[in-house]
């Protein structure tokens, strides 16, 4: 996949800037100092678990909520600086959100929601019918124009929420878990359609959701967040692969964590056996550590292969439709393998290379999630 | 803490930086004064705030200062405890009977109102639906007009059924010009209000209480007394309040049949020091307003000691079954009979009476002689009435005014509460609030006393005027009013109002284009019932109307103090007819729930 080139991007192609970000709420932080930016045209992701303060963000970012400190600009134009005393209402930010909750007003029709924020954006009167239908034909919504929202379902209310968000063709775009009230399958669909209209429009989006699965499909970057700071930055593929910390690499799926002990350069002893393994800092020797393995990594070991590789008796063979997932205990350890191919049935016993770039070792002291 | 967390930014319009270093004191005074002072939170509870502080609060302080002073306004003598030594010199009597009527229109009510309460809501009586639609309509007739019709059957020795009934039987009929017939009639009509406190807490229980109750062995009557009554307690006790407070502070009844039969009461005392004795009694009408405030604030804090525990009374609310809990069996037609009963003796039987006096000339014994005489020529003479048309439009201006205000004001410190939370929030609504735990006459009294001497500029004063009169509507319907918008505005999603900010609307606009269209059919529904409430009402008004500041109640019982009783018996057929079209729009054109 190609992707711009990581570079210092300077202040004009920076879509939204925030800087030190902290946010108490009483005794408690919600967020203890958070710095990002956005490129124009990019899609990010603040991914992390409930209450971890993503949506404190984004509600700053919006002006619906004042940082304790901290400073934001939205496309250049500073909105909010507790230095220098500047706050931007919500309604002076070019930015536009999408609500969990949809927020899609009862007592409009869907032309009326849709046109809403034009009257705003002092688009002429003539303009606006032109623009409704065009935002409504993106999210192919066009013929319920006159419909009211009581009479649409969930997901076509979320529809008429994207399509008032982008009429105004605004600088930022932010989402707040859009998809966590649609059941799986329009799930799954409108986040397609999101990833499209990204394309399409060219727009700028920031979207939160505790969902890896999204965040991995969707983003051209995560942040993957916990307890009011950002854990780690990077493409979908640096953060599934090399995750920073145990608990990134918990947040993204990894079932399996399992205890061992560092063998030597590249060497873990865990499983009964000894792994080839990724280091995620300098470990002596002798350390115990943490061992997180994907659960894809798993292959059938070749025979006369020099691989190191480990035997474990498969307790429980699945057939996910694309994948089969085996629950083997390999040294009086439970892990989870998934592989295209079956590795065995119920009580086969089996040697198993893993691949290296699929275990990574932890200190074991960083305290688990 | 949380409060910050619901609390909608506090506004600063435009990216302005101070100069770095230049005044950094003079800089941070005016960063907060924008960000506290100018903003929409601050800005509308400043207002709320100073609405609450006129309507409510300056007029009990004016009247309880006023009542320990000598002579009234304009003038201010100095201190005494005169006006109280007066008050309880010369009313003996009227303390008792104070007592005597509050108590007992409190507790017939309470009985009638829980019965039908638990036969609507709790058996398998026939109708539930027209016994709940027939009570809960009684409160859309004005008290006056109910009181004609019972004057006119049991008025004296000239009441048409009286008359009836001494031709027919021994007995000599009764009187409703005395302390048990001025029960009688105002119990009669306070049995919706016990009605719709009671059957709304009764309905949310779940028929298993009950069913449990009888699994267990207790007969139906213990279920009844332990069970039902049990756990509708806190209704019960808050339904019993409101009619004792009403009691103390309505006028209508009291003056209609205890003047005649010389039961004088505190309101009607307040009434003539303030209305009809020369010199005004003002020292001694607010000493006794202020016996009347302390005698409901006791009671309110019994009541509000009673329900202390009130959490052990929270129920499983029932899953909505249709099924009553209790069958009634052979009683079924019993109780439906009584229904029945009931119905004919607080909606026919009187309407028929106003009908038969407004055609009539003079109220006596209905034989063929009086009825041969039987005449639209009331109706005629009323047309020709100017002083009837122009009490008419004051009050249709009055009660669609102050209704418009007082709902739009109610949605207002009900948003305020729901939103910004916090200790100013809930000073405003318990001032809002406080109306309810004062009884009529006094709100009256304390804001006659109050604004009979202010004169705002240009030699303008709201005394006399429409504007006192509109004050004081809006205060007696204002808790009603925020009760009635706190569960819409709770339901009400901030993300609503976030997203039409970030839409590019202001606070204002906001307000305006989404939250109070999104009230709107809160906002009916409460309209219509402070509209109904004023078109009834008569103890504010007849304590601060004056000529050309009529309202349709004081016009009627002016007619009624001059004898024209048939008069007064045509302009209720006119106000019972139009309060049951209301009844019937609020219920089944804007289907909306009524309740308190």
């Amino acid at each position: 996949m190609v992707r711009p080139e990581v570079t210092t991007p300077s202040e004009d192609q920076l879509a939204l800037r925030a800087d030190g970000l902290h946010k108490k709420f009483g005794a408690v932080t919600a967020l203890a100092g958070v710095s990002f930016s956005i490129r124009t045209g990019e899609f990010v992701t603040l991914l992390g678990p409930s209450g971890c303060g993503k949506s404190t963000i984004l509600r700053i970012l919006a002006g619906i909520e004042t940082p304790t400190r901290g400073a934001v600009a939205i496309g250049g134009k500073v909105v909010n600086d507790t230095e220098r005393r500047i706050l931007v209402q919500p309604e002076r930010r070019d930015l536009s959100m999408v609500f969990q909750s949809y927020a899609v007003w009862p007592h409009m029709s869907v032309a009326a929601n849709v046109a809403f924020p034009l009257r705003y954006r002092k688009v002429p009167r003539s303009e606006r019918r032109d623009r409704v239908t065009e935002a409504l034909r993106a999210v192919r919504m066009e013929e319920y124009v006159d419909r009211y929202p009581h009479q649409l379902s969930g997901g076509q209310q979320q529809r008429v929420a994207v399509a008032r968000s982008i009429v105004g063709h605004p600088a930022l775009l932010l989402l707040d878990e859009p998809l966590s009230n649609l059941d799986a399958r329009l799930r799954e669909d409108m986040r397609v359609e999101l990833k499209r209209l990204h394309l399409e429009l060219g727009l700028t989006m920031l979207y939160v959701t505790h969902d890896q699965s999204e965040a991995l499909a969707m983003s051209d970057r995560i942040l993957v967040m916990d307890h009011g700071l950002v854990l780690q930055e990077g493409t979908p593929e640096e953060v599934y692969r090399s995750p920073a910390s145990l608990t990134v690499a918990r947040f993204l799926g990894v079932k399996n964590i399992v205890a061992g002990r560092v063998a030597g350069d590249s060497v873990v002893e865990a499983l009964g056996g000894s792994l080839p393994a990724t280091m995620a800092e300098p470990l002596a020797p002798g350390a115990d550590v943490a061992v997180a393995i994907r659960p894809d990594g798993f292959e059938l070991a070749e025979e006369g292969s020099s691989r190191p590789s480990i035997s474990g008796e498969i307790r429980l063979a699945q057939f996910l439709g694309g994948a089969y997932e085996h629950e083997i205990d390999a040294g009086g350890t439970m892990v989870i393998a998934q592989s295209p191919q079956r590795l065995g049935g119920r009580g086969d016993t089996v040697d198993l290379s893993i691949d290296p770039e699929a275990v990574i070792a932890f200190p074991a002291d960083e305290p688990a999630l | 803490m949380t409060e910050t967390s619901t609390e909608p930014v506090e506004a600063l319009d435009d990216a302005t930086p101070s100069k770095a270093g230049a005044a950094p004191e003079g800089a941070a005074l005016w960063h907060a004064v924008r960000h506290r002072v100018l903003s929409f939170p601050f800005a509308l509870r400043v207002v709320l705030s100073v609405v609450v502080f006129t309507l409510v609060v300056l007029p009990f302080y004016r009247l309880i200062l006023g009542s320990f002073q000598e002579g009234g306004p304009p003038e201010r003598g100095p201190l005494t405890l005169d006006n109280y030594r007066d008050t309880f010199d010369k009313s003996s009597d009227i303390i008792g009977n104070t007592l005597e009527f509050a108590v007992g229109q409190t507790v017939v009510p309470l009985v009638i109102g829980v019965l039908l309460a638990w036969v609507v809501t709790r058996t398998d009586v026939p109708w539930r639906g027209v016994w709940e639609f027939s009570t809960i309509g009684l409160y859309f007739i004005p008290l006056l007009a109910a009181g004609t019709a019972w004057s006119i059957l049991l008025g004296g020795r000239n009441g048409m059924l009286n008359e009836v009934i001494r031709a027919a039987t021994p007995w000599d009929g009764f009187d409703v010009y005395s302390m048990p017939g001025m029960i009688f009639v105002q119990s009669l009509y306070l049995v919706p209000l016990v009605f719709l406190v009671v059957a709304a807490s009764m309905r949310n229980v779940s028929p298993d209480y009950e069913h449990a109750a009888r699994i267990n062995g207790a007969s139906p009557l213990s279920v009844f007394f332990r069970v039902t009554l049990g756990v509708s307690r806190p209704a019960l006790l808050s339904a019993a309040v409101l009619c004792f407070i009403i009691g103390l502070g309505s006028m209508e009844i009291p003056l209609l049949f205890g003047f005649p039969a010389k039961e004088h009461v505190f309101t009607t005392d307040i009434f003539h020091a303030l209305r009809v004795r020369m010199p005004r009694e003002h020292g001694r009408a607010s000493a006794t307003g202020v016996v009347l405030l302390a005698a409901s604030m006791v009671v309110l804090i019994m009541y509000l000691r009673s329900i202390r525990h009130s959490e052990r009374y929270v129920t499983v609310s029932g899953k909505g079954s249709q099924e009553a809990p209790t069958r009634l069996g052979r009683w079924r037609w019993a109780v439906f009979a009584a229904c029945c009963g009931f119905f004919f003796f607080t909606m026919i039987l009187p309407f028929v009476a106003v009908v038969v006096g407004s055609l009539l000339p003079y109220i006596g014994r209905p034989d063929t002689e009086l009825l041969a005489q039987s005449s639209l020529e009331n109706y005629r003479q009323l047309s020709d009435n100017p002083i009837l048309w122009r009490s008419l439009k004051n009050s249709l201006t009055l009660s669609l005014g102050a209704g418009l205000f007082v709902m739009v004001f109610s949605a207002l410190i009900a948003y305020s509460v729901v939103r910004f939370k916090g200790r100013w929030s809930r000073t405003i609504d318990y001032g809002a609030s406080l109306p309810l735990m004062v009884p009529a006459v006094v709100m009256a009294t304390s804001l006659l006393y109050t604004y009979i001497t202010l004169d705002l500029p240009g030699g303008f004063s709201i005394y006399g005027t429409l504007w006192i009169m509109a004050m004081a509507y809006v205060v007696y319907f204002l808790p009603v009013g925020v009760r009635q918008m706190t569960g819409p505005v709770v339901q009400l999603s901030a993300d609503l109002e976030h997203a039409s900010r970030i839409s590019g609307a202001g606070n204002l606009a906001t307000m305006a284009r989404i939250v109070l269209p999104i009230l709107r059919p809160a906002l009916l529904g409460g309209l219509v019932l402070a509209f109904i409430t004023y078109m009834r009402e008569f103890t504010l008004s007849v304590l601060l109307f004056r000529s050309g500041t009529e309202v349709i109640t004081t016009v009627m019982y002016s007619f009624y103090n001059n004898g024209r009783l048939p008069f007064v018996a045509a302009i209720s057929v006119g106000l019972w007819i139009a309060g049951m079209l209301l009844m019937v729009i609020l219920r089944f054109v804007l289907k909306a729930r009524i309740s308190f």
